[in-house]
């Protein structure tokens, strides 16, 4: 089976949305991309069953309808744990059967490995002991804020030992791409590890939905609720004068104000500098104007019950855990892709070659 | 424009009712109580009301000029509708249930209905309004206004049912009444050009909470009052806690009161700090002239008054005239020997009346003096009746003005009935008419001014665009130090600088430019680069540069890791200089607005800086430069050089072209800018531009 498995150094280094954007660019060429991420470990009951929330929304967006039970074999609970450190568990079996279930009638398989590349040793199952037993190659997802990177990337060749195992490199969410190409790119393929591409940050893959942030915040969305699906990058607590409050919402994208519900003033100053949704805390709701103002303006409103300062500290939880979820951030990782990786050597090293 | 509005042949009442005390009664009833022509209650229900005939819809009834709508909010489109197929122009909506209640989609339908249509709508949500002149009172207001000429427009329905019923014991005339509702269509400014057209009205007060088209206001206000018709205007909200009224009762901004401040300057807008004074003012505009100058003479009957007078012309800004030796001898040979023949004039308590007009007959002559202010309070001697008519028969024959404080109750009623039919204005203190002197003394001075238009200066354009765009184009909201050269292509100097991205290129760049440098750290991400020693002076050779430099990014990428750093900017040393600052921040009424202060990191302690709206003429610029605190200290203190302020108004032109030019560009400050004896150079800059 031609696949590839997506490992990365260290944790949140992007490998879902990486899996997200190599699925769909080949899958636009005409190709039927498999989706596995053995190991479940964002846990969510839907239905009775316990399933892992990422693959499944991965799942959803290449959309494949595959069972979640086969597309993540193994959940990583804390009985497992007890399992692997007493009595040890074999994982082996299971998610060979679980991928050759997948495989059927698909022309690649994309493989999604643990946290990091070493997860997963206690029970025999590292990504590299995985690579070797789905007979595949592992392509390096590699956080890349500066030049010290290139330390853990080196580190990892080492551990896979076998430099025919090791596919390369994506360097991601890149601060600087001018000196990551003159001074990261050829020095590590001096050393024998092909850069597949260079990816720079992107705010608007860390941003989240007003949805979203209704969802976890469980309140209703006053008005506007058909714009759900618009992206907020920061937020804003509205606490001062509403002139000068101006001055700082033009300064930043994309942002949502946290405030009581009776700074009608910071509310029109928020609306003013083009605010993508207002959350009024204390469970206060809004005058009537400035519900017209909003609706006016195509901008939600919703009103929470806790106090500014708890609902500050939940949107910094959101915020945190930005998901690659809805149409313009799928739209947006196939972008990336196509254009900051050399996604047709990419194919070859999976054997898709189009 | 809004003339078959106010003054319609023909007024159908859409929602006319049969029931007493209903809103489509009262207005029906009021309507006409002065109206003389055609009038048509609009009801499908009644056949008449009140001997009316009355017809099922618009469409039914003849043509009209104006049609009045009271009917249930969620029909007023309908209507609309109705009244557009038929031909009607001109509409007053005093059905609330719009924005104000949350419905601004209703509200919207109804403004794509009249521009379709290219009908004009007042409110919704208004009063209605009074004309006096064609008699006509299309409101639910209690009462009618009185004649006069003075025209108010209110943003407060209640605002305007009060003054109604307060100017009825006053006494006080309107021309044109208008409440302005939600202003969905009619805004203050049609109803200031309408006024404006009016030949009734000689003075527009205003009532406002916001504007909806500041700089279509500062336009339409500018040539008015330059026309010399005063507008006079309270604008509410100036507070933190006003500022959220305004914001949750008319669903809009209310503004910085500072922006507010230099739109009225600009405009020749009179600004009333209460209701009081509005009408203080309106009174004076309305019944004599501005003066020509600020001497002021004081006429009184007691000292006490003439103190306080003497004291608040003082404290104002105006000057206690000197007379002319003529003036003086006049005075000595007319007022018996104890009373004061100097400024303030005391014709002394027990004064005959004619005493009266020979101290204002003497003085009103005086070249000195540039308006009088005269008090009397009720004494025993105290004919109030009889000042009066001295005053009002003074006032007819001179151009300057005369303001009276009858001090009193009882007594000063009589005098005021007299006063007020001869166009003198009279005020309880002689604070309030000092006060009023100094409006008028501020309405001259603005007025005097030329209008003249902003210089033309050579700019290249196109390379602004291109630095703007590819800052765009990287996602830059914020950039900072490297954008310099966007000022130098308006033709304001900035002091000669290299970007380098490297410590070799760095070290040549400094050399290249000539030691002693300054070192920049250039990073969108860091806007207050001196919190994370982003910024070192004073460098002196290339070892030095090299030190820094390293320095420099290690701090950096320790305390502000993730953001993006370009490199450094090296830059010439400038020694000496005063420190100002150009900003210009984008007031979502006005547009853009310019700053002008001392500069560095002393202007977030004194904030000792002005602010006027763009396009700046010269003589904004002037006044800018002039009206900090620090002035002096441009002109030079203590045997220093001045500074060169022609220099600073010539980059202050240039910024505020750059600023008109530029709308993407929300924000800027050219902070410090360096002014030496002759030329100044722009050191450091901050933009945020919209997306």
């Amino acid at each position: 089976m031609k696949s590839i498995l997506i490992g990365s150094c260290e944790g949140h280094s992007g490998k879902s949305a990486i899996c997200i954007g190599i699925s769909l660019v080949l899958r636009d060429k005409g190709l039927k991309i498999g989706y596995m991420k053995p190991f479940g470990n964002q846990f969510r009951e839907i239905g009775g069953a316990l399933v892992d929330e990422d693959a499944r929304n991965i799942r959803d967006a290449i959309g494949l309808t595959d069972p979640l039970d086969a597309v993540t074999p193994v959940m990583l609970t804390h009985d497992f744990y007890h399992c692997a450190l007493t009595k040890g568990v074999d994982v082996r079996g299971k998610i060979k059967e679980a991928y050759e279930k997948l495989s059927e009638g698909k022309d690649a398989m994309i493989i999604e490995g643990n946290k990091d590349l070493a997860g997963g040793i206690m029970y025999d199952m590292s990504d590299i002991d995985m690579a070797k037993l789905l007979d595949t190659r592992i392509l390096l997802v590699s956080r890349y804020h500066d030049l010290q990177e290139v330390d853990n990337i080196l580190n990892d060749l080492k551990m896979i030992g076998d430099p025919d195992m090791l596919a390369g490199v994506i360097l991601n969410d890149v601060l600087d791409p001018d000196e990551a190409a003159d001074l990261a790119v050829p020095f590590l393929e001096s050393r024998g590890i092909k850069v597949f591409g260079i990816i720079p940050r992107d705010p608007m893959l860390k941003s989240v939905s007003v949805g979203e942030i209704a969802d976890y915040l469980g309140s209703e969305i006053l008005i506007r609720d058909d714009q759900r699906s618009v992206l907020v990058e920061h937020f804003f607590v509205g606490a001062m004068e509403a002139n000068t409050a101006l001055r700082y919402f033009r300064r930043v994208k994309s942002f949502a104000l946290i405030t009581g519900g009776g700074r009608s003033d910071i509310q029109m100053a928020a609306l003013e500098a083009g605010v993508k949704c207002i959350i009024l805390t204390g469970g206060m709701y809004p005058s009537s104007t400035i519900l017209g103002a909003a609706k006016e303006r195509g901008v939600p409103m919703m009103v929470v019950p806790g106090d500014t300062m708890s609902t500050v500290e939940e949107m910094e939880i959101i915020m945190g855990k930005a998901r690659i979820l809805g149409e313009e951030k799928l739209r947006r990782i196939e972008e990336l892709l196509d254009k900051h990786v050399d996604m047709s050597a990419l194919e070859s090293v999976i054997g898709v070659t189009a | 424009m809004l003339e078959k509005f106010f003054r319609p042949n023909s007024v159908a009442i859409v929602g006319a009712s049969r029931e007493e005390g209903k809103v489509g009664r009262v207005v029906l009833e009021n309507i006409r109580k002065g109206f003389g022509r055609a009038i048509y209650p609009i009801n499908p229900k009644s056949d008449e009301i009140d001997g009316l005939k009355c017809y099922p819809d618009i469409t039914s009834a003849p043509p009209v000029d104006l049609a009045v709508i009271v009917v249930p909010a969620r029909l007023v489109p309908g209507v609309l509708r109705e009244c557009g197929a038929t031909g009607v122009k001109n509409i007053v909506v005093i059905s609330a249930g719009f924005k104000e209640a949350g419905a601004a989609e209703l509200e919207m339908e109804c403004v794509d209905i009249v521009k379709e249509y290219g009908m004009r709508m007042l409110g919704p949500n208004s009063l209605g309004f009074i004309d006096t002149h064609s008699g006509i009172n299309a409101s639910f207001a209690a009462g009618m206004a009185i004649p006069g000429d003075i025209g108010l427009a209110s943003q407060s329905g209640a605002l305007c049912t009060a003054i109604l019923d307060w100017a009825e014991i006053k006494r006080f005339g309107f021309s044109i009444f208008v409440s302005l509702g939600n202003k969905a269509d009619i805004t203050e400014n049609d109803i200031i050009q309408a006024m404006a057209e009016d030949d009734e009205t000689s003075v527009i007060l205003l009532y406002l909470e916001g504007i909806k088209n500041g700089r279509e206001f500062m336009d339409i206000a500018g040539s008015v009052t330059a026309d010399k018709k005063p507008i006079i205007v309270i604008k509410a909200g100036s507070t933190g806690s006003g500022a959220r009224a305004v914001s949750s009762h008319t669903g809009t901004l209310a503004g910085s009161d500072v922006a507010y401040n230099a739109a009225f300057h600009q405009s020749g807008v009179i600004r009333a700090q209460s209701i009081e004074a509005m009408f203080d003012y309106g009174l004076a505009f309305a019944y004599q002239q501005p003066p020509a100058g600020d001497r002021i003479a004081i006429i009184t009957n007691a000292g006490g008054p003439g103190v306080l007078a003497a004291d608040a012309c003082e404290t104002l800004g105006m000057t206690i005239a000197s007379f002319t030796p003529e003036t003086i001898e006049t005075l000595r040979s007319c007022l018996p020997a104890a009373a004061n023949i100097y400024n303030p004039v005391d014709v002394l308590g027990d004064a005959v009346p004619e005493l009266y007009r020979h101290a204002i007959e003497a003085v009103i002559c005086d070249d000195n003096v540039s308006g009088i202010i005269v008090l009397a309070s009720p004494q025993a001697m105290t004919d109030m009746e009889r000042i009066a008519e001295i005053v009002v028969d003074a006032s007819r024959e001179s151009s300057k003005p005369i303001l009276v404080s009858l001090m009193g109750g009882a007594q000063a009623l009589k005098g005021e009935k007299i006063l007020s039919a001869g166009r003198v204005p009279n005020y309880p203190f002689p604070e309030r008419a000092a006060r009023t002197m100094r409006a008028m003394i501020d309405y001259a001075e603005i007025t005097a001014r030329t209008r003249t238009c902003p210089p033309d200066c050579g700019v290249d354009r196109r390379s602004v665009q291109e630095i703007l765009d590819n800052e765009r184009k990287q996602g830059n909201k914020r950039p900072g130090v490297e954008c310099l050269p966007l000022l130098e292509r308006y033709g304001i100097p900035v002091a000669e600088s290299i970007v380098a991205s490297t410590r070799e290129q760095a070290i040549e760049a400094a050399s290249r430019i000539g030691y002693p440098v300054v070192m920049k750290v250039v990073s969108a991400d860091i806007s207050h680069k001196t919190d994370v020693g982003g910024v070192r002076t004073d460098i002196i050779d290339a070892d030095e540069a090299g030190v820094v430099y390293d320095g420099m990014m290690h701090r950096i990428h320790r305390y502000m890791p993730g953001a993006r750093i370009e490199g450094v900017l090296v830059q010439k040393m400038l020694k000496g200089g005063r420190e100002v600052i150009i900003g210009m921040n984008r007031d979502p009424q006005f547009g853009p607005m310019i700053m002008f202060g001392l500069g560095g990191i002393s202007v977030e302690v004194l904030k000792d800086v002005t602010f006027r709206i763009a396009p700046l003429t010269g003589k904004d610029a002037d006044e800018m430069i002039k009206e900090i605190r620090a002035y002096p200290m441009l002109l030079g203190i203590r045997g220093e050089k001045p500074s060169d302020i022609d220099a600073i108004k010539e980059s202050l032109l240039r910024f505020s072209k750059l600023c008109i030019d530029f709308p993407e560009i929300v924000e800027i400050d050219i902070n410090p800018m360096l002014v030496f004896e002759e030329g100044c150079v722009a050191v450091d800059i901050r933009l945020t531009l919209e997306e």
